[in-house]
């Protein structure tokens, strides 16, 4: 069924809206992106751009009943998600795909005892085996995620667990079942930075041991240099730039991706004031007609305003949507 | 010292400054005759001779120590039948809270759950069931299936949910956007799962607190039933049975009505009070203001 056997997820034309009382909002418009097994995929991008919304989209949790995919496909090992049962996609969740959560400290629920949470993962899929040894199973998985004396932690509540061992615990939750897609909503958001670092180094090593591929969401270009192996940037619902790490970092295309990298502080480079884009980015339930970025942009002329840039290949894997390369 | 855990602190603070201790000795006493109304009460409360009828309180002229608050017009034991009376009001309070807290939490968590038609489906009939008028249907229960205390228990059940599944209603449209159910929807759990074993556990100060607040209510409503004759039926010890009988004898024989009168405001106060308690210290929105 796949050109590729190695395509795992290849997102056609999603579109996800809000409708809202003051009308619809189109967070996700027109996103095409294909990840291939074993990679891990950065996307990145500012607040509200529409990263999340991709994630819970590809998981069917968005918020009920303003979330509504609008079109597009997802497809999955070749089958499209969106055409799937409410209990088809109760299997697959949390089995097949498993979503790391943007902030552990509220992800968990406060009453039920950590072990109790992540057993439940393994106890509704089919492949896991008896209750007999599910206790064990917890264990072991609070091991490979590095929380130690696991043998006890299960028995605490999350309020018990510091920041970086809630992540953990959340890690261990998501790759309970071998998931063939991971997808990390911005994991190290509320952390600091060296537990950061410890969680991204974990879940190198998990991806290492498991073969899983990894969206990562962040605005952290930090820990996409950390761990990526591509990035794809968007920008107001759409992608501007899709491009393999090291080129991204060299020769990022878009002006948006420019900006951004050139709004990173850097330490020992005396600047005055830090680099940020000016202006701001545009309400999605009022975009431009053009490309979206052009009220923005230093280069913009007078195409850009008026019609929405084509998608132009550079080189190899670089994709950038952007007039200036047409 | 400073203490480690600066919550903790806080917390009985809170707890100690405002115990509710009218509420509480309240209270305790009326548990203690719920449960040990046997070993408490000095005679049978069903039994009476006629020749002690409506002998007054002890420290009347006429009365006797063998009957510190008199006996009625059967010559029964005052505080005696108070004290067993209790057990009714607690049954009956028990029962219609179970009775209808279930159903209304059900029917709550499903419409905050599910949402949209289901809610606004589930949001109408409560409108409309809270505006049939429960004296009514008890009156027709009653006509029905007679007056007694599984009558009440039925019809306050039957009326009584709206009030519950709205409250229920509201916790769940806040809890269910919450990220740890967005986590046990990704874990992979059915709706059902997220709804008891996820928000379930997270509602349950909420009604708690409810049920106490509620309980005095009912002890009222109980009353009122059995006073107009629709509720426990003679030779029932119910407090507002005891009030309905005493009535003719208001003007020579007060103790009659001022005692149930009293253990009722006692047992209303007690709950009521550790009700407002409990919401404080277990609502930490409240605790805040």
């Amino acid at each position: 069924m796949d050109k590729n056997t190695t395509e795992l997820l290849k997102i056609e034309n999603l579109q996800t809206s809000f409708f809202t009382k003051k009308g619809e909002v189109k967070a996700v418009d027109g996103v095409d992106l294909t990840i291939e097994s074993g990679e891990t995929v950065g996307l990145v991008g500012e607040s509200g751009c529409g990263k999340s919304t991709i994630s819970l989209s590809l998981m069917q949790v968005l918020p009920q009943p303003a979330g509504k995919i609008t079109g597009g496909k997802v497809w999955f090992k070749g089958e499209n998600l969106l055409e799937k049962t409410k209990e088809e996609m109760r299997r697959l969740r949390g089995d097949r795909i498993s979503m790391i959560m943007q902030d552990p400290m509220v992800a968990m629920n406060q009453l039920l005892k950590v072990g109790y949470q992540i057993s439940e993962v393994l106890k509704y899929h089919e492949n896991s085996s008896s209750s007999l040894n599910l206790k064990d199973r917890c264990i072991d998985l609070l091991k490979r995620v590095k929380v130690p004396a696991p043998e006890s932690r299960i028995n605490d509540y999350p309020f018990q667990f510091s920041g970086g061992m809630s992540q953990r615990a959340l890690i261990a939750m998501g790759i309970a079942n071998n998931p063939d897609l991971l997808i990390a909503d911005e994991p190290t958001t509320a952390l600091d930075v060296t537990i950061a670092a410890q969680v991204l180094k974990l879940m190198q090593e998990v991806q290492k041991e498991t073969g899983a591929s990894i969206i990562l969401i962040t605005h952290d270009l930090a820990s996409i240099a950390q761990i990526c192996t591509r990035v794809v940037v968007m920008y107001a619902g759409r992608v501007v730039e899709k491009a393999p790490i090291k080129t991204f970092f060299k020769n990022p295309a878009h002006p948006y991706s420019v900006g951004l990298i050139q709004s990173v502080p850097v330490l020992g480079r005396r600047r005055d004031q830090l680099y940020s884009i000016k202006g701001q980015p545009p309400s999605l339930m009022d975009l431009p007609k053009g490309c979206r970025f052009a009220p923005r942009c230093e280069h913009v002329f007078d195409k850009c305003l008026n019609e929405y840039p084509p998608e132009v290949t550079l080189e190899d894997r670089h994709k950038v949507s952007c007039w200036r390369f047409v | 010292m400073f203490s480690l855990s600066n919550t903790g602190v806080n917390t009985k603070k809170a707890i100690g400054a405002r115990l509710p201790y009218l509420g509480l000795v309240c209270l305790v006493i009326f548990f203690s005759c719920v449960f040990f109304a046997e070993l408490i009460a000095p005679y049978d409360p069903n039994e009476g001779e006629l020749l002690n009828a409506t002998l007054p309180p002890f420290w009347q002229v006429d009365g006797t120590v063998e009957h510190l608050l008199g006996t009625d017009m059967l010559g029964r034991d005052v505080l005696s039948r108070l004290i067993h009376g209790s057990r009714i009001s607690f049954l009956i309070s028990v029962g219609c809270i179970s009775f209808y807290g279930s159903l209304g939490i059900l029917v709550g968590l499903m419409s905050g759950f599910f949402g949209g038609r289901v809610d606004m489906f589930i949001m109408r009939l409560t409108d409309l069931w809270s505006s049939l008028p429960g004296i009514i249907v008890l009156f027709m229960l009653a006509s029905v299936n007679g007056p007694s205390a599984t009558t009440i228990i039925i019809t306050f059940g039957i009326m009584g949910w709206p009030g519950y599944a709205r409250i229920v209603r509201g916790e769940c449209l806040s809890l269910k956007e919450r990220d740890f159910v967005r986590l046990a929807k990704v874990a992979g759990c059915s709706d059902l799962r997220i709804m008891f074993s996820h928000i379930f556990p997270n509602l349950v100060n909420t009604i708690i607190i409810m049920a106490t607040i509620e309980v005095g209510g009912i002890i009222v409503a109980t009353a009122t039933m059995s006073f107009l004759g629709l509720g426990t039926q003679p030779p029932s010890c119910d407090w507002g049975l005891m009030l309905a009988e005493g009535r003719q004898y208001i003007t020579y024989a007060w103790w009659l009505v001022t005692f149930p009168g009293i253990a009722i405001i006692v047992a209303v106060l007690g709950f009521n009070l550790t009700g407002d308690w409990l919401r404080k210290v277990l609502d930490p929105k409240q605790k805040l203001r």
